[in-house]
This record gives structure tokens, sequence and C-alpha cells, in this order.
């Protein structure tokens, strides 16, 4: 299937890594609260990761709009990248 | 010339060959057509028509003088006729653009189609297939405006909702070996389906760039028009499946022209169901067990062929000792999660998924149930496929509607769509009837791989319950991965009806997280 989004499943395969080895060294003797205070660590730092292809499409786009002026559809582009921040592919 | 500066442009294809198949149209549709194409403000392309034996003489003889009149139509005439399949072949063997763009002989492009393409092309350099919005026309009425989703591999499996404008790198088309002989009918679904496969890059345009005109014999009118496309269909989506090896795919009973994929959900794979229980009493006039939670752990046993690992009970005091102990003679290793009166189905959740030991995780909140077949093979089956990340089904409620189908963010707003709808209704353009990429789902039921739970940081416990659910779902979107709506996968729930609403403070949170959603990618009408 498509794939734009290459660099976020590398970042997923890298946060699985430190996952399995957050739950393996945790158990069975790190208490439960200690755990959820770490997932909840890890809530909060997760939405402050732009991806760069994303950085990358907005500037790309940003360029073209400075070059053209905002056409329809460099408009509508720019908002198809930024949303693909949210994993669209 | 050096490598990097490519063939002068006299000695390149154009931009776009324009890929018709023709058979006997009415003539004064086709002329509509040749009129549509010839007035297209961007003028790099060839039309590439290929007469497949019209008996019509007209036909042909209208063909003629187009092409003698515009130096771009490149007429071929086939001695036989060979149907659509061997006709579109025909076209492509001649083609020598770099994008193909499929037109029927009854289609009609707004004027600018093809400059639009272009433009978006240029700025998506990696797009392999672009298709755009429709509509339908008859005379000069139009109606039947189709805003489509982005890009939704699901739902592509459940019916050809891309249609044309499709524009395909020809690379890509000659890589996949052109149109399959035997697919007529479906042929361009089937090569959607197989280019998809392979494309680097699907883009939608948010546009209606061109018209589907009803005439007699055409799907546009009756999708009844063509039962054996709707075979052939089912057979393209099956071979689909397979090359990928998630599944396989059928036709859905309910509508013609509609498929349902059908997961496989190898024997090894373990589950932690995760069921919440807050102590609720069964209904009235059930038999024992007596609670929700026995009743709703019941029905996914009953539902499932495939063994859980262990059910996770999340408890808190309203939770009898009794109802645990029953719950432990259900013949599935049962592990309690105790929490406070106080804490939120998040922190409920969470800390579940943090205990659990399956590979993958089924939510389930004690009012809701299972009620289709496989449940369980079908519901987490579908996470076999790698790029699936949070899986949800048709949640009804006791009145036989529609009370979870997908989550749709637009206008700085986050609901759940279709509530109350009747079971059975199509939704608007199918909406109900096939699976699709959503935006988010409700977590009343789910199924979730527990690497990716943790990965993402659980469920947030910074906000209210229903908005964490949408937080969940984006924060598993931006991770790369989709979440999918399954409508042959059913629940049952008994919660009120506005349980798992967000609250408009929440949503003000949402939208400092995530920025405004403007339209729904998926549901944007």
């Amino acid at each position: 299937m498509p794939d734009d989004l290459t660099e976020t499943h590398e970042e997923l395969d890298r946060l699985r890594a430190v996952d399995a080895a957050f739950v393996r060294g945790a158990q069975p003797s790190t208490p439960l609260s200690e755990l959820l205070d770490q997932l909840r660590e890890r809530d909060r730092a997760f939405r402050q990761r732009p991806t760069q292809r994303v950085l990358d499409a907005a500037a790309l786009v940003s360029q073209s709009w400075v070059e053209q002026g905002p056409t329809k559809t460099t408009r509508w582009v720019l908002g198809s990248v930024l949303r693909k921040g949210l994993g669209r592919s | 010339m050096t490598a990097s500066e490519g063939p002068p442009t006299s000695m390149r294809g154009p931009r776009f060959t324009i890929l018709t198949p023709v058979y006997n149209p009415p003539v004064e549709v086709l002329a509509d057509t040749i009129a549509s194409v010839c007035q297209q403000t961007f003028t790099d392309w060839e039309w590439v028509v290929v007469d497949d034996c019209s008996p019509d003489e007209e036909v042909r003889n209208v063909l003629r003088r187009a092409a003698a009149g515009e130096p771009r139509i490149r007429l071929i005439e086939r001695a036989e006729n060979g149907h659509i399949v061997a006709a579109s072949n025909t076209g492509l063997q001649a083609a020598r653009g770099e994008f193909v763009c499929l037109l029927d002989h009854d289609d009609l492009l707004v004027a600018h189609a093809l400059e639009r393409v272009d433009e978006v092309l240029s700025l998506a350099p990696e797009a392999d297939l672009v298709y755009s919005d429709e509509d339908k026309r008859v005379g000069r009425r139009r109606f039947g405006a189709f805003r489509k989703p982005d890009w939704s591999p699901q739902r592509l499996r459940g019916h050809m909702y891309t249609g044309h404008l499709c524009v395909v790198r020809r690379q890509l088309v000659e890589q996949v070996g052109g149109f399959r002989p035997g697919f007529d009918g479906s042929q361009d679904h089937d090569l959607t389906l197989r280019v998809s496969e392979v494309a680097r890059q699907v883009v939608h345009i948010p546009e209606i760039l061109y018209h589907w005109r009803v005439v007699d014999g055409s799907a546009a009118g009756d999708v009844g028009a063509k039962p054996y496309a709707w075979v052939v269909g089912a057979q393209a989506i099956d071979d689909h499946m397979r090359r990928l090896g998630v599944g396989r795919g059928e036709l859905a009973h309910r509508r013609v022209g509609y498929y349902r994929t059908i997961a496989e959900l190898p024997a090894h794979r373990s589950l932690s169901l995760v069921l919440l229980s807050a102590g609720g009493l069964a209904e009235v006039g059930a038999a024992p067990p007596t609670t929700r939670a026995e009743a709703s752990l019941a029905s996914v046993i009953e539902h499932s062929d495939h063994p859980l690992l262990e059910v996770i009970l999340v408890v808190d005091s309203a939770t009898s000792s009794q109802t645990v102990r029953r719950l432990s003679t259900r013949g599935v290793p049962l592990r309690v999660v105790r929490v406070g009166a106080g804490a939120s189905s998040a922190e409920r959740i969470n800390r579940a998924a943090l205990v659990a030991t399956g590979e993958r995780l089924v939510l389930l909140d004690e009012r809701t149930s299972a009620e289709s077949p496989d449940w369980i093979g079908q519901l987490v089956g579908a996470l076999e496929e790698p790029g699936v990340g949070l899986v949800g089904p048709l949640v009804l409620d006791q009145h036989n509607e529609v009370r979870y189908a997908g989550h749709r963010y637009h206008s700085g707003r986050y609901e759940h769509v279709f509530v109350g709808t009747p079971h059975g209704d199509g939704g608007d353009w199918g909406a109900l009837l096939v699976g699709r990429e959503v935006s988010g789902l409700a977590l009343a039921v789910a199924a979730v791989r527990r690497s990716d739970f943790l990965a993402v940081g659980g469920l947030t416990e910074r906000i209210d319950p229903a908005a964490a659910e949408v937080d969940f779902s984006l924060k598993i979107r931006r991770s790369g991965l989709r979440a999918v709506w399954l409508p042959h996968v059913v629940a049952r729930t008994v919660e009120p009806p506005r349980a798992r609403e967000v609250s408009p403070t929440a949503a003000k949170r949402l939208v400092q997280w995530w920025g405004e959603p403007d339209f729904d990618p998926y549901l944007p009408f």
C-alpha cells in the first residue's frame, strides 16, 4: 500500500522497541502506578512531535505559494499535507 | 543535452494520454464528450480513442471527423469487438503520455480538469494515482454530487469510490500489466486496486472535475445495469486482499455493487479482552448471567471462535465479589484490576493495558455486547494489515439504530456519524455499507495492538473521556496508522444516547492540541 509516512512508521517502530524494553524491564517489580506515570509522560510528549515529512511538504507548498501566489490548489494542498501529520496516507 | 535536462519537448510524450474505449454510445452523448476534451484549458494531451467495432456507422463517422479536425486525437478502430478490457489495452499500447487519464465515452470533463490535475501533480511529484469528485448529469441537469473521501484503501475494497476522473502514471499501469482480461465491467476497479498496491502516493482532488452522464445501460443510472460487473468486482477485491495477505473479499449481500472484506486472524495471535465493569445489572428479562459485565463477556465468547488469552477485568467498588467470581468461571483466565470509583475510563483502560500480556487489546464497555459471527476474528483480524492501527465495529442501540459508526471531525466539531440511522440504511454514498477509514472511533468497543496503545502513551487522562477517544484516534493516525470502521462486525450497546459526546470545553482543548479540523478527510460532505 502507498506509504507516504515512512518516517512516522520508523518512529513508531522505535517507540515499539522502547516499549518492549519498557514493559520487559518493568515487570513484575515495577509498581503499576510508576508504569502509569511513564505512560502519562509519553502521552504528553507524543503530540509535540511534528514529522519531518509534514514539515518538508509544508515548506514545498509554501515556496510554491510565495512564487505563484495563493491559488485554490496550493491552499488545498497545504491543508492536505498538514493533515498528513494526522496519519493520512 | 545532459541527462538531467531530459529529451526536448518535441520528443517527449504529452503530459496526459486520455484513454477512451468506445462502443456504440448515443451519438449526441459522444459529441458532448469530444467537445469536453477539446475544450480543456490545459493543452499538453493526446486522446487515444479506441472504437471497439461500434455497430452504429454514425458513431464511427463522428469519431473520424473529430480525429480529422484535432491532431491530438488518435483514433484506433479495432477490427473486431473485444469488449472494454481488450479495447482499453489496445489504447494503452498506443499511449505515450506520462499519465493515463481514464475517461468513459459518455463522461464529461469540466474545462479545467486537466489543468487542475497538472497543478496537483506539480505539487505532489510522487503522486501516482489521482482522482476527483464527481456528479451525475442528465441533459443539462446536474445532481448527485459525490464529495469523495481522501485516499481510503479500505473503502476502495467496499466499492469503486474513486471512479473517474482517474489519472494514473503510465509506468505503473504498464508495471501491473494493464487491464486484466476477464474483468470487463469492473476493469477500472481492478486496475485501481492493483495500482494502489504499488503507488507511492494517491491524491484526491476535492473538486468535481467530471460529470457522469446517466444514459441507458450505464451504471450511473442503475447499479443493476451491469450485474456481471459485480461478480468480477468481487473477484478483484478477493485477489487484492490475497495479494496483500490480509484476508479475502466477497460480495456484500445487501446491495449490488458493494463488497466486504473478510479478515483472517492467525491462530497464534494472543488477545487480551479489556472489560470495563461498573457493576451494572443486565437488562430486565435477561437470563443469567445477571450483570452487564457477565452478559458482555458471554456474548463475546458465544460469537467468537478465537480463544482469548485473558480477560482484564477493571472494577471499582460497584462490582461485587460474586460477579468477579462468576466471571472467573467462564473458562478464560481472569485478571482483575481494581480502581477507585473516581477513576476515569481512560485511567481504567490504561491500567488494564499495562497489565495485559496479549498482543492485541479488545476494549469493551460492559454496556456493549457482541452480535455478529466470528466477532473477535473479524474485529481483531483487521489489525493483521500493517497500516491499520485501530478498528471498530458497527454499534447499534436497542432500537436497532446506529449509535457508533466512526467519528467525523469538521468545522471545529467532533461528532459521531449517522447516529439514529436505521440499521440497513446505506448512508451517504454507501458509507454505512462499506468498511472505510475514519477520523476516529468510539472506544466503547475497539481493537488495537497493545504495542501501539503503549507507544502513543495510551489514553490521555487530561481531558474528558469522550475527547480522550478522539485524541487517542488522532495519536494513532499521527503514528501513520489508519483507523478503520467495519460494518459487518456488529455490536449492541445500552449506553445512553449522548454518553460519548465531546463537550465544548474539551473540544477547545482538542483544537489547541491538534489544530482546528476544517473538513473531515473521510466524510467530507
